[in-house]
């Protein structure tokens, strides 16, 4: 099994991974159309 | 407008390294060179749009398509040629400083990171909904006949919605630098691609879906590299835009078109 530091590394990377895919998506989304 | 910029990722590319050349240059905080970048990317998204998908507008979606192709080539040769095409990489002045949380020692970049796009959203929420401009902005994008009929400058409001969407792509290219991860003239195809899926997983159009999409897609990517190997990280966030549109064909937070 997995330890949860571990999970919550996964998690927290995300988090941060995921900031940058967002500020992306939502420029392209203002560009498309709100 | 109902643009399908393909080149949404260059953009990206080149906030990447306008934050990257006035770091080095300076030495400023890049956390704060993230305004300058902004700001160059608005002027930039302003011209291409002006010049670009302004005459075009209307027309086919194709022409849009390979419009936007064609700027990905120009923009990565013209990053080549300014910058060259090898990778590179800053060190942010916080690299090396993790901060306890739990039994985790995150890096302080990487709250740094969450905390701005937080603020950066709140900033765009607060002018989408609260100011005169950035509601004509989205009466624009709802009814461009209606806002123009109500005397809205619909052109003005394209030029505007353009730049915001480029600056926001600044942004993101500025925290993928300072962050430490390595940079290229063609770095951008691959992020703007995961943009299209997300902004199509959370539903077209929707900002909360961009959110949550874009976390699901981080978390994912993550935790697909740890349990399963570095090769399906790509490969996982079309596996659940898959699901997901089988599923819900109009995203997460699309809504049925009449």
């Amino acid at each position: 099994m997995y330890d949860t530091a571990t999970l919550l590394q996964i998690v927290f990377w995300g988090l941060y991974a995921g900031c940058i895919y967002i500020l992306l998506a939502t420029g392209l989304n203002l560009i498309f159309g709100l | 407008m109902k643009i399908v910029n393909f080149a949404h990722g260059e953009f990206l590319m080149i906030g990447a390294y306008i934050t990257a050349t006035i770091f080095l240059l300076t030495g400023f905080n890049p956390y704060v060179i993230i305004l300058l970048s902004m700001l160059a990317l608005v002027g930039i998204g302003a011209v291409v749009e002006r010049l670009c998908f302004r005459p075009i507008l209307g027309t086919s979606k194709l022409n849009e398509i390979f419009l936007s192709i064609g700027l990905i080539y120009i923009f990565t040769n013209g990053a080549a040629m300014i910058w060259g095409d090898e990778w590179q990489s800053i060190k942010s002045p916080y690299a090396g400083i993790t901060v306890p949380i739990g039994s985790l020692n995150v890096p302080l970049d990487y709250i740094i990171i969450i905390i701005t796009t937080a603020a950066i959203l709140c900033g765009l929420y607060v002018f989408l909904r609260k100011t005169k401009t950035g509601r004509e902005m989205r009466a624009t994008s709802q009814n461009r006949k209606g806002a123009m009929l109500v005397g809205i400058n619909v052109e003005r409001m394209d030029i505007l919605s353009f730049g915001i969407g480029c600056a926001l792509a600044a942004a993101a290219g500025t925290l993928w630098v300072v962050s430490g991860q390595v940079f290229n003239p063609y770095m951008g195809s691959i992020p703007a691609v995961k943009a299209f899926a997300i902004i199509i997983l959370g539903g077209l159009g929707s900002i909360p879906g961009a959110i949550i999409g874009g976390l699901i897609y981080g978390i994912a990517e993550n935790g697909a590299a740890y349990f399963l190997g570095g090769v399906w990280k790509d490969a996982i966030s079309f596996i659940i835009l898959i699901v997901v549109l089988v599923i819900r064909p109009t995203g997460l937070f699309g809504e049925e078109s009449e």
